[in-house]
């Protein structure tokens, strides 16, 4: 357990590199998301109804999941630790990342320890709920060299929940390791989401990490993504969709530290209504990284005319001999001229307009491997485009998968 | 199926483009029409299928009788028109075969997958399509004759009454050019379309049959013939 401790400690000391709050730009944008100081406690018992109704729409077996009674795991690569709660006194002068984490290593009961040996593969899913009660929770990935991981979180919220989701991952994917992590927040409209995300990719490993943003009130997420080691691979992902006064803020930053290494961002947000969202996709190379490929692209969608987007890419690179490097940024409504071009096809306006935008959810949707996470996130984000409501369990159905044109 | 544009005039970002046609296409019929760049070519194509940026100011568009100048674009596909676009669109993330397939689905009810896939196929096939172009993303990262070859076999699969072909020929190499030709003027006689096929050149003609060539320059139809005519501007331009 301490060892599980120093590794979130040193996590959320390597933030305060990271230049979500140092850069003048990024300064200027931020969306305040209030850190609780309280731990959640027990949750109430509507997670229970939902977990139930998730687990039957979804036909999938969670081998992690909360209940009243805190956090269980049925598998052999999980193990959750209980932990004693301590005194958590917030320091104004901090920097986010260091309150939002000091909050949840201070108020977490629990520490979610995933651990691949190496050479072995493991699929997972988690399903960590919140009715009423905030829940900060700390999940340690360690990938072994040489093994394959599929995880799956679904987090999600009962409908009139409050409360705050914190999950604070630690994720190391190994030399020559295969790692996809899913991670869905599927967020009623009064919740909140403060999520931090400290990725390393080792030695010519490939890691994803697909992140989908499907509210709640105010969400706020910091990634700080590493290609460590020689050739390693390591893609971050990034889907948002925002609905009546939804805001999200969203963090990211990419870091090329060794030769060969491809680092690349993708984010594409949606937003409906009166949403707002700013995207913060920072990528550095570093020195002595030759070879190495670096891509930051920012992607909005803007449906109705209240709705605003803030991309706000940008990249540092100080190797002078990269194979690529490149940060990019684009914000649209629904193109005109595609339209017209759906429509000539015989397809009724507001037809065209959810395929074109279920078409701008997909290019993200297909960089995730895992089939069924790729038909839930498709279904719930549909649901939520068709219905202009959240849905805590939305009808999963294999015709939406028909939308997602295959793998990258 | 006839349609039928009466002394049409189209005004685009307040700039008149179209300052009157007359023209006639029934089903079964081939038309051409050539031009010089900039003629009005294009907006007599978009202003066909109800494009919301070309404004028609006099005269009057009918199918069978009856004026679609208020119907959307999609009611003018249900009514059996096509456009093969000039420049098609790319959508990124949305599969060329789901798109086809709602397509279908809108034009002429539901189709079986087996029946639809097996369409697809056969008509890819003939026109040498590779076969991992179906399974992507419409038109995104394909070459410019992939994308003009997905735009006819979106016409086979779709069976329109009239097709208007915004030229189909351009960017192709000389093969594609006779494949694409092959392909139009096969569904032409087995389905009794009208066509109405928009070319610079008429190296595309040498693989077809039209009956009618039309001659527009400045948004006006100056000069009318058969397929002569279209030999005469190869040689001589449009110097009428």
């Amino acid at each position: 357990m301490e060892s599980g401790q120093r590794i979130v400690e040193q996590a959320i000391a390597s933030y305060a590199s990271v230049p979500f709050e140092a850069k003048e730009l990024y300064k200027r944008y931020v969306i305040n998301v209030p850190i609780p100081h309280d731990s959640g406690g027990a949750q109430g018992s509507g997670i229970e109804e939902l977990k139930k109704q998730i687990i039957s729409g979804s036909g999938l077996k969670f081998d992690v999941s909360n209940g009243t009674g805190g956090i269980s795991s049925s598998s052999e690569f999980v193990k959750v630790s209980k932990k004693n709660v301590a005194d958590y006194k917030e320091n104004a002068e901090a920097h986010f990342e260091e309150r939002l984490g000091g909050y949840v290593s201070a108020k977490s009961d629990s520490i979610i320890e995933v651990t691949v040996p190496d050479n072995r593969e493991a699929k997972l899913n988690f399903l960590l709920l919140e009715d009423g009660a905030n829940m900060p929770v700390e999940i340690l990935v360690n990938a072994g060299a040489g093994s394959r991981l599929s995880l799956f979180e679904w987090f999600g919220s009962v409908s009139e929940s409050g409360s705050m989701s914190a999950p604070l991952h630690v994720i190391d994917a190994g030399v020559k390791s295969n790692v996809e992590i899913n991670v869905l927040h599927n967020e009623g409209p009064k919740s909140r989401v403060g999520a931090m995300n400290k990725i390393t990719a080792g030695e010519d490993s490939v890691m994803r990490f697909n992140a989908i943003y499907n509210g709640g009130g105010v969400t706020r997420s910091s990634t700080f993504a590493e290609a460590a080691g020689k050739g390693s691979d390591l893609l971050v992902n990034e889907v948002v969709l925002g609905h009546a006064d939804q805001k999200f803020d969203i963090n990211t930053f990419m870091l090329n530290s060794s030769q060969s290494t491809k680092a690349v961002l993708k984010t594409g947000a949606v937003l409906k209504g009166r949403s707002f969202c700013i995207l913060k996709g920072y990528a550095k190379v570093s020195e002595g990284t030759r070879g190495s490929y670096s891509n930051v692209e920012e992607k909005g969608l803007v449906i109705d005319p209240d709705a605003r987007i803030q991309p706000l890419p940008d990249m540092s690179i100080d190797c002078k001999d990269v194979a690529f490097a490149s940060h990019s940024a684009s914000t649209a409504p629904v193109d005109k001229e595609a339209l017209f071009y759906l429509m000539s096809r015989g397809i009724d306006e507001a037809k065209a307009k959810r395929i074109f935008i279920a078409s701008f959810l997909s290019k993200y949707l297909a960089n995730i491997e895992n089939d069924i996470v790729k038909e839930i996130a498709i279904s719930i984000l549909l649901d939520k485009l068709d219905n202009d409501r959240h849905s805590g369990v939305p009808k999963i159905s294999m015709q939406n998968l028909w939308i997602v044109p295959g793998k990258r | 199926m006839k349609l039928e544009i009466k002394d049409l005039h189209v005004e685009v970002e307040e700039k008149e483009v179209i300052k009157g046609i007359d023209l006639t296409i029934s089903e079964g019929e081939f038309h051409v029409l050539m031009g010089p760049n900039g003629s009005g070519k294009t907006t007599l194509s978009r202003t066909i299928m109800g494009h919301t940026k070309m404004k028609v100011t006099k005269g009057d568009i009918l199918v069978d009788g009856e004026s679609v100048l208020k119907m959307s674009t999609d009611k003018r596909a249900k009514l059996g028109l096509f456009l093969l676009f000039q420049s098609p669109i790319e959508v990124e993330g949305l599969g060329l075969l789901n798109f086809l397939n709602t397509a279908k689905a809108s034009l002429q009810g539901s189709l079986s997958f087996k029946d639809f896939m097996g369409e697809v196929k056969d008509n890819a096939k003939n026109l040498h399509i590779k076969e991992d172009i179906i399974g992507r993303s419409l038109n995104y990262g394909f070459s410019g004759g992939e994308k003009k070859k997905v735009e006819v076999l979106q016409m086979q699969v779709l069976k329109p009454k009239i097709a208007i072909l915004d030229e189909p020929d351009s960017g192709l190499d000389v093969d594609a050019v006779r494949v694409v030709a092959q392909n139009v003027s096969e569904y032409q006689q087995k389905s009794k379309a009208g066509l109405l096929l928009i070319t610079h050149y008429s190296r595309i003609l040498n693989y077809m049959k039209p009956e009618f060539v039309h001659v527009m320059v400045d948004g006006k139809i100056v000069k009318e013939g058969g397929r002569d005519l279209a030999d005469r501007i190869e040689k001589e331009g449009y110097r009428f």
